[in-house]
């Protein structure tokens, strides 16, 4: 983000913009990897830095001039995912995949490609098995390189009950996916 | 699998490490972490097992670490932002700190692709055709999809019912929000309450506080739901609320709704229900970050109660059901856990207390969602029961229903038999008027190519019971590509149920969010033991 000007507290729409542009990929990454549902990710990424900018409105921490960096990204995580956890929440009675995920549909003749997606559809579907809490702790700690205090914080949580979820999750994450790749046929690309 | 497996001189033991080995190559340290990675040193089976967690760390950061959908640009994302800041704005919340503009931002392109690259699109046009063969006789308009063009009850208003409550046979009152009067004004920062009144239902609005329409607009357009409670012609309450974003609690008073600005000590409320003006309840929405909490007033302050039962942190309260001012039940979430199957009824014991009644066993991967007790000794609860396996097994496969029994001191589930209708159906709501009489409202949504959850397209089902069976009543057509009805309510002979229809120009997919825009209001009234369309005149 280029360094802010602005004589008082309150940033300006342009550096709020570049904002945006700094986060709004990972976010989505993030969100959609949670969710399951990347245009739903794209709804949330908005609620999101539109929570942002009403704190920033207020003139609140952390999008005040001369915050760390690493402040806003707690604080726009922390948001993304108490938006996500409600939207799942709400939305668990219906849950389905899209039906454009169906590596089952392809034709039989395999590709690497179609490797790759049949792989990434067992770990989607092994994550999608989660409690929401767990997915969190994994996504953030293992894909997005945030600590355990960090993601305590974010969670409300202690960081020891962050690692219990995490070890949880790799554990439940890893046994589906390798009970199911030998079922396909296939080898498992574990050691 | 054939392992070196001795217990290395180490403190840690294997089985010690089963817990830690999952957790080693995520950065963290101290004592115990020494010990387990001494052990590795030792140990040809954990240095396995250790390598396989890294695999899959590299695997998962693999598949959920990038993203093949082209974010949308700033552009996008900043025009929304401020688009939303000008509806607050006129509010007066937000406009005298709003962020200043060095070089106001003009949106040039709204993009929005779904996949990039045309083998993406190749691979989803194989697979929609695909499916249509696989699903094609079962897809497209069921009977719960009623097509042609939407039924309203108030012609040209857009909007949409939350829920309804009726003081007598004659009158009673309706929470909703309403986007589009039929004179085609637009109606900002409300909430409209309707009045049925000698035959006919009434739109009274009532203008919110700053504080009270960010509220309500914090979590989108589509989200609006809330609960209302009569408990008499002269005084009522109803919480609004935007997804579980917040709520707004409204009290009918001298003649008029008004706004609560001391209610409770919760933001995030749901599921009101007034018995006197002395006596009204109303828990924290169960899909919020708030704690579980039951609060009551007695007409001069709130009390929150205490509820002995062994509920986490994370215990989540699904449904509150009071009888009277002495008798209550609530099904609880105690662990608040998706994979726990067991739900906690508690039930009012007086004195600001409840107790635990039962227990409910739903299953595995069975989940309860409300509750409806008739008596101590006789209830019904209703939920769903998720489909274990990857989603090439469970996407496009219907969520089956459940539906338990209280008697007998035990619960038992009871199958549900549909004979209409398409397979994707869940149960939303219970209500008991006695234990002979009995309502279900149950959403059917169909599924064809293309639409996910995002997309709906569903009418609902009503089930009766008559001391014996449940089995679907007969409901008007009300059109429309989309409707559902999200409140009932009885008094005497005759009922009201309330919601929506709702249909796109073009036949286009509609959304939730769509709903508050594209839908209409939609009344069903309950006469001579059938249902009938209100269209009003």
């Amino acid at each position: 983000m280029r360094k802010r000007t602005q004589p008082d507290r309150i940033i300006s729409e342009d550096d709020f913009a570049c904002l945006v542009d700094a986060h709004q990929h990972r976010l989505h990454v993030y969100l959609a990897g949670l969710t399951g549902q990347p245009e739903q990710a794209f709804d949330l990424v908005q609620e999101t830095f539109y929570d942002a900018w009403r704190a920033a409105c207020k003139g609140k921490p952390p999008f005040v001039t001369g915050t760390a960096e690493a402040d806003i990204r707690r604080w726009l995580y922390r948001v993304a995912t108490n938006n996500a956890l409600s939207l799942l929440r709400h939305h668990r009675l219906i849950h389905w995949e899209p039906l454009d995920d169906h590596v089952e549909l392809l034709p039989d003749a395999r590709t690497p490609f179609d490797d790759h997606l049949a792989e990434s559809d067992i770990l989607r579907a092994a994550l999608a098995r989660l409690s929401p809490q767990d997915a969190v702790c994994l996504l953030l700690r293992v894909v997005h390189g945030f600590s355990a205090r960090e993601v305590s914080e974010m969670l409300r949580t202690s960081p020891e009950n962050v690692n219990t979820r995490l070890a949880r999750a790799k554990q439940r994450l890893r046994a589906a996916y390798e009970q199911r790749l030998p079922n396909r046929g296939e080898a498992p690309t574990f050691p | 699998m054939t392992m070196n497996h001795r217990t290395p001189a180490s403190a840690l033991t294997c089985a010690q490490m089963e817990s830690l080995l999952p957790l080693l190559d995520d950065g963290e340290n101290g004592p115990v972490y020494a010990a387990a990675l001494e052990h590795l040193h030792t140990c040809a089976r954990c240095q396995r097992e250790r390598a396989r967690y890294a695999a899959l760390d590299q695997a998962v950061r693999e598949r959920f670490g990038f993203s093949s959908v082209r974010p949308h640009t700033t552009e996008v994302i900043m025009r929304h932002i401020t688009e939303r800041s000008e509806q607050t704005d006129n509010t007066g919340t937000t406009a005298q700190n709003a962020p200043h503009s060095n070089n106001p931002r003009r949106p040039r392109h709204i993009s929005r692709p779904w996949l990039s690259g045309l083998g993406a699109v190749a691979v989803v046009v194989l697979l929609l055709g695909m499916a249509a063969l696989l699903f094609g006789g079962r897809l497209g308009l069921g009977v719960g999809s009623r097509g042609g063009p939407p039924r309203p009850s108030f012609p040209g208003t857009h909007g949409l019912f939350a829920d309804v409550s009726m003081v007598s046979p004659t009158e009673g009152w309706a929470l909703a929000q309403v986007t589009k009067t039929p004179d085609g004004k637009s109606t900002p920062n409300t909430v409209t309450f309707y009045h049925y009144e000698n035959g006919l239902w009434t739109p009274e609005t009532v203008t919110l506080s700053a504080a009270a329409a960010t509220t309500l607009q914090t979590g989108g357009v589509g989200g609006f739901n809330g609960t209302i409670s009569m408990d008499s012609a002269t005084d009522g309450w109803a919480v609004a609320s935007n997804y579980n974003r917040g709520s707004v609690l409204f009290h009918f008073a001298d003649g008029k709704w008004q706004e609560v600005r001391q209610g409770p000590p919760s933001p995030n409320l749901a599921g009101i229900q007034a018995i006197s003006a002395h006596s009204v309840w109303v828990f924290n929405d169960p899909y919020s970050s708030e704690s579980s909490a039951i609060f009551h007033f007695d007409g001069t302050s709130w009390t929150q109660q205490t509820i002995n039962a062994n509920l986490s942190a994370h215990a989540r309260i699904l449904s509150l059901q009071m009888a009277s001012d002495s008798r209550g039940w609530a099904v609880v979430s105690a662990s608040g856990d998706f994979g726990n199957p067991d739900y906690t009824v508690i039930q009012y014991a007086g004195d600001d207390t409840w107790t635990v009644h039962s227990v409910i066993n739903a299953g595995n991967l069975g989940e309860i969602s409300g509750l409806a007790m008739v008596s101590a000794d006789d209830g019904w609860a209703i939920g769903q029961r998720g489909i274990d396996g990857p989603s090439n097994v469970t996407a496009g496969k219907p969520v089956p229903q459940v539906l338990y029994h209280y008697s007998n001191g035990k619960w038992q589930s009871v199958p549900l038999q549909f004979t209409s209708g398409g397979a994707f159906i869940t149960l939303q709501k219970i209500v008991m008027r006695s234990a002979h009489d009995g309502w279900i409202i149950a959403q059917e949504q169909n599924m064809r190519p293309g639409v996910t959850a995002s997309g709906i397209e569903k009418h609902t089902i009503l089930l009766h019971y008559d001391g014996s069976t449940w089995t679907e009543a007969q409901t008007p057509d009300v059109g429309g590509d989309a409707s559902a009805i999200t409140g009932i309510a009885f008094a005497g002979d005759s009922g009201w149920a309330c919601g929506f229809v709702a249909s796109l120009p073009g036949g286009q997919t509609i959304q939730d969010s769509d709903v508050p825009s594209y839908g209409s209001p939609m009344l069903w009234s309950y006469q001579n033991g059938g249902w009938v369309l209100y269209q009003q005149k």
